[in-house]
Formats: structure tokens, C-alpha cells, sequence
């Protein structure tokens, strides 16, 4: 889970490197598992769900906008049709919930290729405008259609997950679910992010011209991380859906792209970590500000501003510099040991 | 006189900028294995020219050849993966990214596995990986820049991210790189460093076809120069056709660069 601004220390000593992420995620993850055993309100194991959604969203979002450097405000329309098709196809055509989760995937390719290629010929401005544009056309189709979606009612009652008969609708069994998912993608993000296409992701944010004079289809690749977001989006989408059990199309509208924005900007655009970080922070934080009633949108906005401001490129980058600092002093302490432990490591 | 050893072929190339032209029904051949400079005063179009054979420009009019397939409709990355490489006037690399990253991206297009395979196929993805790192660690050991390899392109000095760039270029088995000043900001120490990689790189069979305002670097490298001013091709030769042509000493070169009687130019 490094910042990709790090690639120097992380090649440097890569194995000591890449064993102490490792080691972090493991504890995340024990942390994780052992949360629900320390509250028994509901409500806190209801928000803990919604930021694993959160996570499984950025975590796609970082592909395009934090890895790629396109900035896409499509997130809440990917995320509007997989909960779109979920609901609708358990509730109406009574479909297994995890028949309607893996039809996501493909309603998020498609959703991919179809608006990726027409827009991702755009760059800067006029690609934020047509994803604005497709938030908006998604969320006024399923209003407007009401027929098939409802309208404002919304779907309601969308059934839970059921795993061998034992069925996985309590909050704290939908919470290991959903953490097994987030799980599994960390590691897809981790296994794209640290191969030949994550590296193709950051050359287009670094130099598009470049890129091109290697021989790369610029297109294609930008379709593919793309896809990757609509993908993790619409799947996003669906265990929300199941999550709450409700769904309507006022929860879909561009304030929940820009929500999902500001968490990759908080926790660090281009990292895993950051992406993980990010979801948490911008999820728990509103809930831990409720006692501001009135003021705490104000706060909340001017919490991020100053993050923003002074911590560009996300919380994540603190947390590196502290465990740089920690370590550093720690080799001090040890003395000539760690010229040693270099050259060993080079 | 199109023989099997022209490699780039230019036929009356001519772009036009919304009422500039900055190129002008310019013809000529570039031949296997040469160092061909291209020289000519500012805004004579040189860069332009070279936009327009790796496809960042469309030809107004005109055609070009490369080993006698028109490229002059692909788009860069099909010309690029046809084997021109080039480097850029005003450096362009992946600065977030290492030295080593830098010239991986350049083998990427020859690879194999797929997005979804490069998941659920680790040693497929793996295997592809090393031998991609195992070629480039080739290019940069021969190009000096080997231990360099994990620093971050933004904390290199000018004249390494000059040779990085052309480590790139061979990544992508360039047989033809075009060279935007490559020359220009380095010391004189790096300059001479960089002609002898040039020269070592002409020796392994590549094509180089280069923009230079550096007179002594041109000449000393070239096979063959071609001038051009306002556009148009004024003159074209070795280099010390090129010094004893009286219009291309008006347009350009100046008195100075005159070879005098009967010496030979090194």
C-alpha cells in the first residue's frame, strides 16, 4: 500500500519494502475482522458497511482518475446501474441477489467500452462535462422511468445474500462479506496496480505524447482503466444496494461523484492505501461531525479544503513520511549497521 | 532512385497551419543505416517535419514512406510500433516513475498477456515481466545508465534524461529514431558523451535522423544533411557539400562554417 510517489524506496529495498505493506495489510485486515466485536450499536456496523462499499468504489475510481489522471465524474451513474440492476432484477424478477452481483461485472464493461470510447477521446474539462453529463442522464432515467424503475418510490425490500442457506442479511454477517470483497479487491487492484498496465496508467497521467511515441494505443489503455472503475463501480453499486435494502435515484446524483473524488484526494490520489484511507476518513467523518447539526457540512467542507491545501497529495503521504522518519531513527540507533544493510540490500 | 536501402521516404510533403505554411512540398530520402541531420534557422519547420513522419501532425499534402509502407495516415502509436522511435525538444518522460519503469513502458506494446490474464495468470505475467526487465537492464547498461535504474526521473540531471529518452527509443526496437536537438543544454563533457553513443548506436545498425543546432555536433556525426528555410529544402549533402554551399552559408551556417580550400573536415 505505498504512494506512488515513492518508487525509489520501494525499489530500493523492495523485498523489506514490499513485506512491511504486506504486513500492514495483514493487520488492516485482523483489525478489521475484529471491529464488530467491539460495538454492538447497529448503526456503527451499518456505517463500517457502507465504507467497505465505499472502498471497492474508490479503489475502481483510482484506476482513472488517480492512476490515469482522467478525471471522470461518471462514478455515481456506474454506481446507479449496479444498484439498478440488482434491485430491479431480485425484486422484480426474483433473480438470485449473486446472480444480479456478477451480472455487475458485465454492466460495467459494457458501460466502460460504450462511454468510454466515445469520451475518453476528450481530455481535461470536456471529459469531466460528458461523465457530469452521464450522472445526470442516469439519474433522470431511472426518476423519469418509473414504469421500470420506480421513479422517486424507488425499489424497496431488495433481499439479502443467501450462502448455502444461511442467509447473510444481519449487518454484522453482511460485514465479513462484504469484507471478504474488499479483500479480494485490494489484491486485484494490487496485483493491476504493480504489473506492465499500472505502469501504463501513470505514463498517461505523466506524458501522453510520450506514451504514444512508445507505441501505445492511448485509447485502449484509458478505455481499460475505464472499465476497471465502471467494473468495481457497478459492483459498488450492487452490495449497496443489498446493503440498505433501498434504493432511490436521489442518492445517485453528482454530489456522490464528487463524494467519491474528494475521498481519493483525502486519503491520496494513485494509491491503494490512499484509496482505503480516504474511503474511511470521508465516511466516518460527516457521522463524527452530526453533533455541529446545522454547521457540519460547513466543517466537513473546510476539513477537506485544508486537506486539500496542505496535504496534496493525500493523508497517505503523512503516514509514509512518519514510517520513514520512524525507520530512519531507528537505523540511527543502530548505528554503521544500516550502510551495511544498504549496500546488502543494492 | 528508390532503392532497398531507403528507409524513410518523403514525397512533396507539404503542412499548412491555418494560413502558415510551415512546410513546403519538401522531398527527400533518408537511407539505411546513416546519420541524416536535418539543420535550418529557427521556425523553419524542422520540428514540424518531424511531427509529421511519427504522426503527431497530419500531412496537408504529400505523402511518406517507411520501408515502403505509407505511414502518413497511421496514428503515432502504429508508426512508433512500426519502428521509428523518437525523442522530444523539451524532454518527455514519466517523471513520477523510475529510470527503469521509464524504458519498460517502451516495451509494453510487444507484450502479450492481457488485463485479466496478468490477474488470474500470475507466472504468465511474471515471466513476461522479467524478460521486459531483463532487455531493458540491457539498454541501460549499455547506455551507462544502469545504476541510475531505481531513481526517480525527476531527480536526474538533464543530460541523463537525454540518454533515457533514447533508451525508450531502443526499447520499442526502434530501427529508425528521430532526434528533436538532442544537443541542446548539454555540457560540453555530456555532448561528446552522447555523440559517441549516437555514433556506437549507428554502428549497430540503426537509422538516425536528427535536428541539431549544433554545428560542430552535425558536422562531425553525419553522413548526409539536408537544409531547409522558410519550409522549403535548400539544400542537401555531406557536410562539406553542405559547408561550401554558398546558400545555405547566407541562410544559416554564416562565414565561420566555411570549409576552407582544400581541408579536409574532420
Amino acid at each position: 500500500m505505498s504512494n506512488v510517489h515513492d518508487n525509489v524506496e520501494n525499489s530500493l529495498v523492495k523485498n523489506e519494502y514490499t513485506k512491511s505493506k504486506y504486513i500492514v495489510f495483514l493487520v488492516l485486515v485482523i483489525l478489521a475482522s475484529v471491529l464488530p466485536f467491539f460495538t454492538t450499536n447497529t448503526y456503527y456496523i451499518m456505517l463500517f458497511d457502507q465504507i467497505l462499499v465505499n472502498i471497492i468504489v474508490v479503489l475502481g475510481f483510482n484506476f482513472i482518475t488517480g492512476l490515469t489522471g482522467q478525471m471522470n465524474l461518471g462514478t455515481a451513474g456506474t454506481v446507479a446501474i449496479g444498484a439498478y440492476i440488482t434491485g430491479l432484477l431480485t425484486v422484480r424478477c426474483n433473480i438470485s441477489p449473486w446472480i444480479a452481483l456478477l451480472l455487475a461485472i458485465p454492466a460495467g464493461y459494457l458501460i466502460g467500452k460504450g462511454l468510454g470510447y466515445p469520451s475518453l477521446r476528450l481530455k481535461g474539462f470536456y471529459l469531466a462535462l460528458t461523465t457530469i453529463g452521464f450522472t445526470v442522464i442516469v439519474q433522470l432515467m431511472v426518476t423519469n422511468l418509473s414504469d421500470l424503475t420506480g421513479g422517486t418510490q424507488g425499489v424497496q425490500r431488495i433481499p439479502g445474500f443467501n450462502l448455502f442457506g444461511i442467509s447473510i442479511s444481519t449487518n454484522e454477517s453482511f460485514y465479513y462479506f462484504l469484507l471478504v470483497c474488499v479483500i479480494i479487491a485490494v489484491l486485484i487492484s494490487i496485483k493491476i496496480i504493480y504489473s506492465k498496465w499500472g505502469r501504463a496508467f501513470k505514463a498517461i497521467r505523466d506524458n501522453i505524447d510520450a506514451v504514444e511515441a512508445c507505441g501505445i494505443d492511448v485509447a485502449d489503455i484509458k478505455i481499460k482503466a475505464f472499465t476497471l472503475a465502471s467494473i468495481y463501480g457497478c459492483i459498488g453499486g450492487a452490495l449497496f444496494a443489498n446493503l440498505s435494502g433501498y434504493i432511490n435515484p436521489g442518492t445517485f446524483g453528482i454530489d456522490m461523484s464528487f463524494n467519491f473524488l474528494i475521498m481519493l484526494m483525502v486519503g491520496g490520489i494513485g494509491s491503494i492505501g490512499g484509496s482505503i484511507l480516504g474511503a474511511i476518513i470521508v465516511t466516518m467523518l460527516p457521522e463524527s461531525l452530526r453533533f455541529l447539526q446545522d454547521y457540519y457540512w460547513l466543517i466537513f467542507s473546510i476539513i477537506v479544503l485544508i486537506f486539500v491545501i496542505f496535504q496534496p497529495n493525500g493523508l497517505v503521504e503523512l503516514f509514509n513520511k512518519i514510517y520513514k522518519a520512524v525507520k530512519s531513527k531507528l537505523l540511527k540507533k543502530k548505528g554503521g549497521d544500516d550502510i551495511v544493510d544498504h549496500s546488502k540490500v543494492k | 532512385m528508390t532503392t532497398l536501402s531507403t528507409i524513410l521516404k518523403l514525397n512533396n510533403v507539404t503542412k499548412k497551419f491555418t494560413g502558415l505554411i510551415a512546410v513546403n512540398d519538401v522531398s527527400m530520402e533518408v537511407e539505411e543505416n546513416t546519420i541524416h541531420a536535418l539543420i535550418g534557422p529557427n521556425g523553419s519547420g524542422k520540428t514540424t517535419m518531424l511531427n509529421m513522419i511519427n504522426g503527431q501532425h497530419r500531412l496537408t499534402s504529400g505523402s511518406i514512406y517507411f520501408q515502403n509502407d505509407e505511414i502518413s495516415k497511421l496514428p503515432t502509436f502504429k508508426i512508433a510500433r512500426k519502428g521509428i522511435g523518437r525523442t522530444f525538444q523539451n524532454i518527455k518522460l514519466f517523471s513520477s516513475m523510475s529510470v527503469l519503469d521509464n524504458v519498460l513502458v517502451g516495451g509494453h506494446f510487444g507484450t502479450k498477456v492481457g488485463l485479466v490474464r496478468s490477474v488470474v495468470d500470475i507466472f504468465a505475467a511474471r515471466k513476461e515481466e522479467r524478460q521486459l526487465i531483463e532487455k531493458a537492464e540491457e539498454i541501460l547498461n549499455m547506455l551507462g545508465l544502469y545504476s541510475l535504474k531505481n531513481e526517480l526521473v525527476k531527480n536526474l540531471p538533464y543530460g541523463r534524461q537525454k540518454v533515457l529518452e533514447l533508451a525508450r527509443t531502443l526499447m520499442i526496437d526502434a530501427k529508425l529514431i528521430l532526434l528533436d536537438e538532442p544537443a541542446a543544454g548539454l555540457n560540453p563533457s555530456e555532448r561528446l558523451e552522447f555523440v559517441s553513443i549516437l555514433a556506437r548506436l549507428h554502428k549497430q545498425g540503426k537509422t538516425l535522423f536528427l535536428i541539431e543546432h549544433n554545428m560542430d555536433v552535425v558536422m562531425t556525426i553525419s553522413n548526409r544533411i539536408t537544409v531547409i528555410n522558410f519550409g522549403a529544402k535548400i539544400a542537401e549533402g555531406t557536410p562539406k557539400e553542405i559547408q561550401n554551399n554558398d546558400e545555405v552559408i547566407k541562410a544559416y551556417l554564416g562565414e565561420k562554417y566555411k570549409a576552407p580550400k582544400g581541408s579536409e573536415v574532420e
